[in-house]
């Protein structure tokens, strides 16, 4: 066992745990958010997805002890982000979920896209999406959710 | 049927965290026999489905369970139809297993067969009308006049002198009105919602985190257990060796378990990880003598030979011999081979159950609630009480 320090979604969190147990763990079991969910455990799925230092990472194979200084924004704090508030909205004018389960990876993924990109093309959202696995099959309201997540921040930029 | 109310009114205050205004508590009326079959005598009291809240939402009990097909929208759409209820202020809450909420034509609590609206469309229709129409009797007796004087719109009342009020000013007087036996349902033609594109009540909570599914439970005290299956489906433990995984900090209890077909080894853990190291320890001997040893080339012979023998005539229409008639040139003829496919749902397949020596709860991701409720072993059957909330 071991005391971390961490920034989970602004907020200073310290959890004592065994090193080599993943993100994924200590946000579900030991700070109680389980927005982020348990896909495979394999990083095959994406539905573990949260930005460590801003950067899209499958939460289920990080160590804790990997994560040093870098702070984490997890589905439960990309909402108060305007990117994420957008995705989000998006998200529901376009009725994207079906089952559900997959979907805070794919918003997180999502967020980290536009950030980068604000205007993706169709390439842009398969290469960043790829790896994120809906077993319902929204994939091409997602597609679409992004566009519109995407025309919204932009409007307000402009 | 004590039961069921007692989780439906558990499960509506945990929902509104306050005060819930029950309608049309401890009463029943014979279900009106129309449109599909119904389980014979079965009765639906609306307020097993109904919730009028002090704040004008209306909360729809959901007999379904919702894995993303849209059945926690579609049902509360036909029911808020009938009621006239304001659609936005309409909640879809999954029933937990009780028999008020079996499915009308199969008698148990499930999903499947594409069966939720086609068994339920009549019974949600109805259950909106009769809630509709004692809201309507309520107001017509404030306003001494008659129902027929009265129209119902986004769930408010309207009197024939310009009077009005809300359905939740009227839940408390509409309980005490008898639940009409038969009710007149809407022409579709005047359908508000049924046919309309309207958004699923569920997105938001699925955008935010929020929403808890199966293996979102934690309950004080909660143990998590991982399984070490064996290779094979049947294969038995033969030797296991655990020293190492017994050291795992966190690990409660290692046990070799039945499973299905075969056995199996479980670590019982303080939290998932902890769990899944020590199973990554175990060191399994398996004695596989016993299994099945199944051979793909010999079981496509014996399902192509299956496939010639006459099966089970669900229907018959047409002319069964049409094919023999057309020109052997103009046949297009093609065989369709399909493997075995698991569901693979998002969610790994979990259960949780609370267990107390005498009463178990359990939560589990399940498509047949009442059957997984009587199937729980040693408990006694009025003992036995579920919620299942994904």
């Amino acid at each position: 066992m071991a005391s971390f320090q961490l920034t989970v979604n602004g907020q200073r969190r310290e959890v004592n745990v065994d090193p080599s147990t993943p993100l994924l763990w200590v946000l579900r079991e030991d700070l109680k958010m389980t927005g982020t969910k348990f896909g495979c455990g394999i990083s095959a799925c994406g539905a573990c997805t949260v930005h460590v230092g801003g950067v899209a990472t499958r939460s289920c194979i990080v160590p804790i002890s990997h994560i040093g200084d870098r702070p984490i924004i997890t589905i439960e704090g990309i909402g108060t982000d305007a990117v994420g508030r957008a995705v989000q909205d998006a998200w529901v004018d376009q009725d994207v979920v079906q089952c559900g389960y997959c979907q805070s990876g794919q918003i997180m993924s999502a967020c980290a896209l536009l950030k980068s990109t604000p205007r993706p093309t169709d390439q842009n959202i398969e290469e960043s999406m790829g790896g994120n696995l809906c077993r319902c099959g929204t994939y091409p309201r997602i597609r679409a959710a992004i566009k519109t997540a995407a025309s919204q921040i932009n409007k307000g930029a402009a | 049927m004590d039961f069921n109310r007692r989780s439906f009114l558990r499960v509506s205050f945990a929902a509104a965290g306050g005060l819930v205004l029950s309608l049309y508590l401890d009463r029943t009326s014979p279900a009106q026999e129309v449109g599909m079959p119904k389980q014979p005598g079965k009765v639906y009291p609306p307020d097993a489905f109904v919730n009028i809240r002090p704040d004008g939402k209306i909360a729809i009990q959901v007999n379904r369970l919702e894995f993303g097909q849209g059945v926690q929208t579609a049902l509360p759409m036909v029911l808020a139809d009938e009621m006239d209820a304001d659609w936005n202020n309409v909640i879809g809450e999954l029933a937990p297993a009780a028999e008020v909420y079996k499915d009308p034509l199969f008698g148990i609590q499930l999903v499947g067969g594409s069966g939720s609206i086609a068994h339920s469309y009549q019974q949600y229709r109805e259950l909106g009308a009769k809630t509709r129409a004692m809201l309507v009797a309520a107001a017509a007796d404030r306003w001494k006049t008659t129902p027929d004087k009265c129209r119902t719109e986004a769930s408010v009342v309207h009197g024939p002198n310009g009077q009005s009020a809300t359905y939740a000013e009227l839940a408390a007087e509409a309980a005490h009105k008898p639940i009409p036996a038969t009710v007149r349902l809407k022409n579709p033609s005047e359908f508000r919602l049924v046919g309309k594109r309207v958004k699923r009540l569920d997105s938001r909570p699925k955008c935010d985190g929020s929403l808890k599914f199966g293996l979102d439970l934690d309950l004080p005290g909660m143990k998590v257990a991982v399984v070490a299956h064996p290779p094979v489906f049947g294969g038995r433990v033969k030797k296991v060796s655990d020293v190492e995984a017994r050291r795992v900090d966190g690990v409660r209890g290692i046990f070799e378990i039945p499973l299905v077909k075969g056995t199996g080894v479980a670590v019982v853990a303080d939290k998932y990880w902890p769990a899944k190291q020590a199973r990554s320890l175990l060191n399994i001997e398996w004695d596989l003598s016993g299994v099945e040893a199944a051979d793909s080339t010999e079981l496509w012979t014996r399902y192509k030979q299956l496939a010639q023998t006459p099966g089970n005539v669900a229907a018959a229409r047409g002319d069964q011999n049409a094919l023999d008639k057309v020109a052997a040139g103009n046949r297009i003829v093609a065989e369709y081979e399909f493997p075995f496919l698991a569901h693979s749902p998002m969610e790994p397949l979990n259960t949780t159950v609370r267990f107390d020596g005498d009463r178990a709860e359990v939560w589990a991701g399940s498509q047949f609630q009442t059957v997984d409720q009587s199937s729980c072993p040693g408990t006694r059957p009025e003992a036995r009480t579920g919620r299942f909330p994904h």
